[in-house]
């Protein structure tokens, strides 16, 4: 079953003290979180999230696209290995 | 053939049909580009062993049927589903100005615009809606997003990418741990344990 409206995304109280205050002042710092399971609001929008998967921190840079995600969802847990194959994708 | 020589241009994601035709699920910005296609390499057991192909037809964007010379019925097509489909280097098409391939950037050395030379670029991860470059600084593997924002410029003629890494990014894998980070990561380990 899907959260109550009424409660509004569930985000860690520790996390979005840190993120509200970022966004209240001018300097902008990487946020080292270990809360993966809190939501992301559009207040973490253009932040850096630094996500634990249980062995090592995963940057994740918030764009519009991730909001409505859990933070967990960016910081894989498994199989986190493994070179980018040469493709013909992702030119920049 | 070695695979330092091939890139990766798909896989066999399955049979079509009865008669030995395969589906090949192209992962590229312009599979179109692909459309005049004579030969390909397949990783059977770790060798590239070359494959030619005999009908190539498009049926949506990024996946081809396709037969292959000397593949004439399901079984043998059986055989060769989830194989890795690779072509030589030479047949990538062509960059503009100012574009590079994410390959390109492995070895690449990493100059902050604020904090200097970094390190070199050691590999390349894609998890889920970005990329991440991974760097050795002083002995760590630090990651940081391949984003716009990060993104200054890459001088393929010098091997070197400048970035503006986001304040703090460094001292999340350098610096221990302190007492409000202890503190946060055992409240919310015993809270997961609740949670189980």
């Amino acid at each position: 079953m899907a959260r109550s409206l009424k409660k509004g995304p569930f985000v860690d109280l520790h996390l979005e003290k840190k993120v509200l205050a970022m966004n209240e002042g001018v300097k902008k710092t990487v946020i080292k979180t270990w809360s993966r399971r809190s939501m992301i609001t559009p207040d973490f929008v253009g932040h850096t999230v630094a996500v634990h998967n249980g062995n090592k921190f995963i940057p994740v840079y918030v764009t519009e696209n991730m909001v409505g995600h859990k933070l967990g969802e960016f910081s894989p847990t498994r199989n986190f290995r493994g070179h980018v194959a040469k493709k013909d994708k992702g030119k920049r | 053939m070695t695979f330092e020589e091939v890139f990766e241009l798909g896989y066999l994601s399955k049979t079509h049909g009865y008669e030995g035709a395969l589906v090949l699920q192209i992962i590229s910005d312009n599979p179109r580009h692909y459309q005049k296609t004579e030969s390909v390499y397949l990783d059977l057991h770790g060798k590239l062993i070359p494959f030619f192909i005999s009908s190539f037809r498009f049926v949506s964007k990024d996946l081809i049927v396709l037969r292959f010379e000397d593949v004439a019925d399901e079984k043998a097509a059986a055989a060769l589903v989830g194989r890795k489909v690779y072509l030589t280097i030479d047949k990538l098409p062509p960059l503009r100005k100012g574009q590079f391939y994410f390959h390109d950037l492995i070895g690449t050395k990493v100059h902050d615009q604020h904090l200097g030379e970094l390190g070199t670029v050691t590999a390349l991860y894609e998890p889920r809606d970005q990329v991440l470059v991974a760097m050795d600084y002083q002995g760590h593997e630090v990651l940081f997003p391949l984003h716009d924002h990060f993104l200054i410029d890459f001088d393929q003629e010098n091997n070197r990418l400048k970035v503006r890494l986001p304040e703090g990014l460094l001292d999340v894998y350098i610096q221990p741990e302190s007492e409000e980070d202890r503190n946060e990561r055992l409240s919310s380990e015993s809270e997961d344990e609740h949670a189980d």
